[in-house]
């Protein structure tokens, strides 16, 4: 057969050929790709010499998924659904063909990559692979198959749990659960696969045994899946709020898991076309290769990120411990400096308590943490004890003063490559770097609590920060496992600032006489993980109100704060850390503060305001409106300029609902000339608050659009 | 030591099976239990009893993986909505199952440890096939040192596992032809053709309706493998099913199948307090082993025990039910008891009836008893071969039960 395929290794042993999948960087199924896939594997099955197949793949990976970037310029049905139908019939000839075929899983094995597998005779894996459907997650369903195959092979209640969460699972559990044969060491992979293709061809093993299809001992009788699925309908419409592809893919179950596999699988494609067209996978799609792509800016291209292996931590409180965590999951020497023995030994306790749920969940022990702790983590009181580490973060008391000594004490310590990064999350980095002889040095790395849990690091360039410092800060982002989003210096940064903004109309809307939860309602169907109130108990209404006071000095009349913001203010209800805030929390579950109530409802009084109806949408509209408003007048003062980090921002580290794409896309959808014209209005009724922002007025007067077309 | 009555008999038909194309069985969407679930609560309000009265269940099925299992036969009492007080107990004997529900239910009213006892069978050959992928998967795993261990050599488990390969091996046995197990099969065919038209299987078929492949809904009322063209020419036709050169057909062998079957047992006693008028009396049962090489032989000893414990000779019975399992086992039956075999498998056999393994045992005594009924004899005797090697058997009387 022939040989020099482009993205495919071929080699023939006694009879069997091994067709090794090679399209760096990760094998995806691009189009070119699946057809050198398809042209190589119809070569073997014409070929008299060749007995069976093996198919593996390079790298880390067996074949993770579909290239999703066609889909993104996908408008019509057209445009999907034949294509997506081709590959899935090549798999349907894959598993119907005259010889057995072997999956050597060698590592990743996602989407169309375990479709493949699935549609192969014989899988064998390595350990810890992981297998799985992971399309929900850029909202898509499998369409090639995998909703038909994959309850054949490890039944309807295990498949519609992966394919409705899109979470991989192991080669071992797969084994267990049927997914695979065989689970070996990598060195033995080829070995393996040989060896059974060797079974299959002794007559040992039999290809119309081993098709998946005809596993239809797993299907599910008509009057078990009318109920099963039914049920699983509810508990996914629950939690799949706004997401349709959960439930497409339930739908292929409902119509297909019939007897004609080939018939129900067109049914899948069809049902991943109208997913694949919908605009809620289009917004998937682009967080998931803006992710991807997050942080790669031109003025960084061809840098070399410094090397860094040493990362001081200054505080070991809330924040300082769970960036000591990363530091430690990331393999570095972390030295953590704090005052005195005392906040050393809490600090630490503090680290060790951020891993307790990976251990409670058997992610890892209490041992392998002992030994991170032993060896990669020293402590020290001394700033002295600093000099050779290769980046520092602080997170000490919020106090100007005292960190511009610290970092002028540091400077004369620490070499001159050094990175010196602070985590303040309202004190202007810029004129903290003033004290400093090289102010390039110094960059905002703005974590997200926990910070050991949330996915975005904000980072925050000053005016004189170097390029050099912001490559290696965006290297050890991706080193932390943290989506890197970068800003310019600003008051509240950008996601502080945003969310405010978001969040800013509820405050308006409370004085115009709607209740606090209808707001909150609002916010939760909008997508929100939680409304304004909530989230200012959360985080104190204190703070809130002395960073509105900032934003206030910093940026003028349309930040003064609202004379009911201070009344709630002045209750001194701080929100959970004092018992109350706009919820009471003493009793379980909490109700409505009745001081905030008593404060709301004289400041209606007094100024003549009824109680007031409003619907869903109209909160959403006010509240969406000022957000946007916020995010244009950021982007001219140059805070920000790119909206699809923009977006990843509120995404990943505020809970802004990931189908809706993230604010400016909302924007887009909405239409720039929509917002503006909803601004003018609510700027008459709210005031200068909702003064359109001169840049959305030009946008609504040209049709510019934040996003490309 | 009480007297035990069949006091009612109902079951599904059986449909043809097709792992390898099932959306031709007429039951491919539902399962057993499904099936199961239709007769239960009509075979006890038929019967005239409540179901709280059932003092024990026992469900036969050979195949007890994956959708056909039970927990022990429970889910099928839950599936009911019977009272939660009905004891049960999942019965494998192999092709012999629910023969062997009814053997211990028989035995339990006997000895006076219950009085009603719900007996039953499923299988269904699509869902959960034989061997194939069932084995394959791993959801049967007999212990690979009997095939492999020289000192398990003897058995030949490879011949053992495969029911087609002991057929084969009984007919090198027997002084029969080819010819002779197709002629049976014809006659099987035909005679439970006729009886079908004649409606004589509509007394114990309760019409279920069933959600075809293709959507629609279709009402099963009859045995779905029963031809009405069969001939000695097309039967001789076919390919041997087991090996090269072998004998054994699709058109003298049973099958595939799935249905359910149902049988409550009560105590005469309690029949004529409640003035039940019973099918038959069970008189006595029978099993054996023999070589699980040649597991067709086993009706032959199975039957001559139960003849022995009810005090009867072969000759004074006057019908048979012999499982056609294959039709070698049922012309070895008459051959070594000196059967008439104008007296054996009346309404035709499991060659064209069917054989849904641990549901046939059910299946040949209900539709025994109704012979007797319908033809006015006295004596029957059912019996059946049991893959790994058994037969079962069981005598049942037709008295006058003119309560």
């Amino acid at each position: 057969m022939k040989t020099d395929y482009r993205t495919i290794n071929v080699e023939v042993i006694e009879g069997v050929v091994i067709l090794t999948l090679n399209n760096p960087p990760v094998n995806q199924l691009s189009p070119a790709f699946a057809e050198e896939l398809r042209a190589a594997v119809e070569d073997a099955f014409g070929d008299e010499a060749i007995k069976a197949l093996v198919l593996t793949g390079t790298g880390a990976n067996f074949i993770a998924g579909a290239d999703i970037t066609r889909l993104q310029t996908v408008k019509t049905r057209d445009d999907v659904f034949p294509m997506a139908l081709e590959f899935a019939q090549f798999l349907n000839k894959v598993e119907t063909g005259p010889k057995p075929v072997i999956a050597a899983i060698n590592g990743n094995c996602l989407g169309g990559g375990l479709e493949t597998a699935m549609a192969c005779h014989y899988r064998v894996a390595v350990k810890d692979a992981n297998l799985g459907q992971p399309e929900v997650q850029i909202g898509l369903i499998p369409g090639a198959g995998g909703t038909q195959r994959l309850p054949r092979l490890i039944g309807l209640l295990n498949a519609i749990e992966m394919i409705t969460t899109g979470n991989p699972i192991k080669a071992e559990k797969a084994f267990s659960r049927g997914l695979v044969d065989e689970v070996v060491e990598p060195e033995k992979l080829i070995e393996t696969a040989l060896k059974a293709a060797k079974r299959f061809i002794s007559g040992r093993l039999s290809v119309k045994l081993r098709m998946t299809r005809s596993l239809n001992y797993r299907l599910p009788s008509a009057a078990e899946k009318k109920p099963f699925l039914g049920y699983a309908k509810m508990m996914t419409a629950m939690k799949a709020k706004g997401y349709i592809a959960p439930l497409k893919a339930i739908e292929a179950f409902e119509k297909g898991l019939g007897f004609d596999i080939e018939k129900d699988i067109e049914t899948e494609v069809g049902l991943f076309a109208d997913c694949a067209l919908s605009e809620v996978a289009k917004n998937l799609i682009d967080i998931f290769l803006n992710t991807r792509s997050a942080g790669r800016l031109p003025r960084i291209e061809g840098i070399q990120p410094a090397k860094i292996k040493k990362v001081a931590m200054l505080g070991g409180g809330v924040m300082g411990s769970g960036i000591v965590n990363l530091l430690l999951k990331g393999r570095f020497e972390a030295v953590l400096w704090d005052i005195n023995d005392q906040a050393i030994e809490k600090g630490v306790a503090t680290v060790k308590k951020t891993f307790a749920y990976p251990i409670k969940k058997k992610k890892m022990t209490q041992a392998d943490l002992d030994h991170m702790i032993k060896d990669q983590l020293t402590t020290t009181t001394s700033l002295d004890d600093l000099k050779d580490v290769d980046l520092v973060i602080e997170a000490v008391l919020e106090d100007m003063r005292i960190k511009q000594d610290i970092w002028k004490r540091l400077e004369s310590i620490c070499g001159p490559d050094t990175v010196f990064a602070t985590n303040t999350s309202a004190l202007p980095i810029t004129e903290m770097a003033s004290v400093l002889s090289d102010p390039g040095r110094m960059i905002g790395l703005h974590f997200f609590n926990p910070a050991e849990r949330m996915q975005l690091l904000e980072i925050i360039c000053a005016e004189k920060t170097s390029n050099q410092t912001l490559a290696t800060s965006v290297a050890f982002a991706r080193a932390i496992k943290k989506i890197p989003i970068v800003v310019n210096d600003g008051p509240g940064f950008y996601v502080s600032r945003q969310l405010g903004g978001l969040f800013g109309g509820a405050v308006y809307l409370m004085a115009d006489g709607v209740s606090a939860k209808t707001i909150e309602d609002a916010m939760l169907e909008f997508g929100m993980p939680m409304g304004p109130a909530t989230l200012s108990d959360l985080t104190g209404i204190d703070i809130n109100y002395h960073v509105n006071k900032t934003f206030e000095r910093a940026l003028g009349e349309r930040y003064k704060v609202h004379p009911l913001t201070e009344a709630i203010y002045r209750t001194g209800c701080y929100g959970r850390k004092t018992g109350a805030g706009f919820m009471d929390y003493s009793v379980d579950p909490p109700v409505p503060n009745p001081k905030v109530v008593d404060v709301i409802t004289a400041y209606l009084k007094d100024n003549q305001v009824a109680p007031k109806k409003m619907s869903e949408q109209e909160i959403i509209d006010v509240m969406l409106a000022l957000g946007i408003n916020e995010a244009a007048l950021m982007m001219e003062e140059g805070i920000c300029d790119r909206p699809q980090d923009m977006d990843l921002a509120m995404i990943y580290g505020t809970g802004f609902p990931p189908y809706r794409g993230g604010i400016f896309k909302y924007a887009d959808a909405w239409g720039i000339k929509n917002v503006y014209e909803k601004l003018k209005a609510f700027e008459k009724q709210y005031g200068p608050r909702f003064k359109p922002a001169d840049m959305i007025k030009e946008m609504a007067e040209s049709g510019k659009r934040f996003y490309p077309a | 030591m009480k007297e035990v009555v069949i006091a009612g008999y109902l079951r599904t038909a059986q449909s043809r099976s097709r792992p390898n194309d099932p959306a031709r069985d007429w039951f491919c969407n539902m399962r057993a239990d499904e099936l199961l679930n239709e007769i239960l609560p009509e075979v006890v309000k038929r019967t005239g009893i409540e179901p709280k009265e059932i003092d024990d269940f026992l469900l036969g099925c050979a195949t007890a993986v994956g959708e056909q299992w039970a927990y022990g036969a429970r889910t099928p009492i839950f599936m009911a909505n019977f009272p939660e007080t009905i004891p049960a107990k999942f019965i494998d004997q192999q092709c012999g199952s629910s023969m062997g529900a009814i053997h211990v239910g028989f035995m339990e009213i006997v000895q006076e440890y219950a009085d009603i006892v719900l007996t039953a069978g499923f299988e269904h050959m699509t869902r959960i096939p034989m061997g194939g992928v069932t084995q394959d998967r791993g959801l049967v795993a007999p212990n690979l040192a009997l095939y492999t261990d020289p000192k398990y050599r003897h058995w030949d488990m490879m011949t053992v596992v495969n029911m087609g390969l002991t057929a084969e091996k009984l007919f090198t046995q027997t002084d029969f032809t080819k010819e002779d197990m197709d002629k049976w099969g014809v006659r099987s065919h035909n005679l439970a053709s006729k009886a079908q038209k004649e409606g004589f299987f509509d007394g114990e078929i309760m019409p279920i309706k069933a959600p075809q492949a293709d959507g629609t809904m279709m009402t099963v009322d009859k045995d779905q493998a029963v031809r009405d063209d069969a001939t000695v020419e097309g039967m001789g036709e076919l390919k041997p099913a087991f090996k090269k050169d072998g004998v054994i057909t699709a058109g003298n062998s049973s099958p595939l199948n799935a249905a359910a079957t149902s049988m409550v047992l009560m105590s005469k006693e309690t029949a004529k307090k409640k003035g039940i008028k019973p099918l038959a009396t069970i008189r006595s049962i029978g099993f054996a082993g023999v070589d699980p090489t040649i597991m067709g032989a086993g009706p032959v000893p199975a039957s001559k025990m139960a003849l022995e414990k009810a005090g009867l000779k072969a000759s004074e019975i006057d019908f048979w039910e012999i499982n056609e399992a294959f039709c070698i086992v049922a012309l070895n039956c008459i051959k070594e008891l000196g059967l008439d075999p104008e007296k054996v498998n009346v309404m035709g056999g499991g060659t064209a009836i069917g054989h849904p393994l641990g549901a046939t045992g059910i299946r040949l005594t209900g539709t025994l008893a109704r012979i007797l009924n319908l033809k006015g004899g006295r004596y029957g005797c059912a019996n059946a071969c049991v893959g790994g090697g058994q037969g079962v058997a069981t005598i049942i009387e037709r008295e006058n039960y003119d309560w």
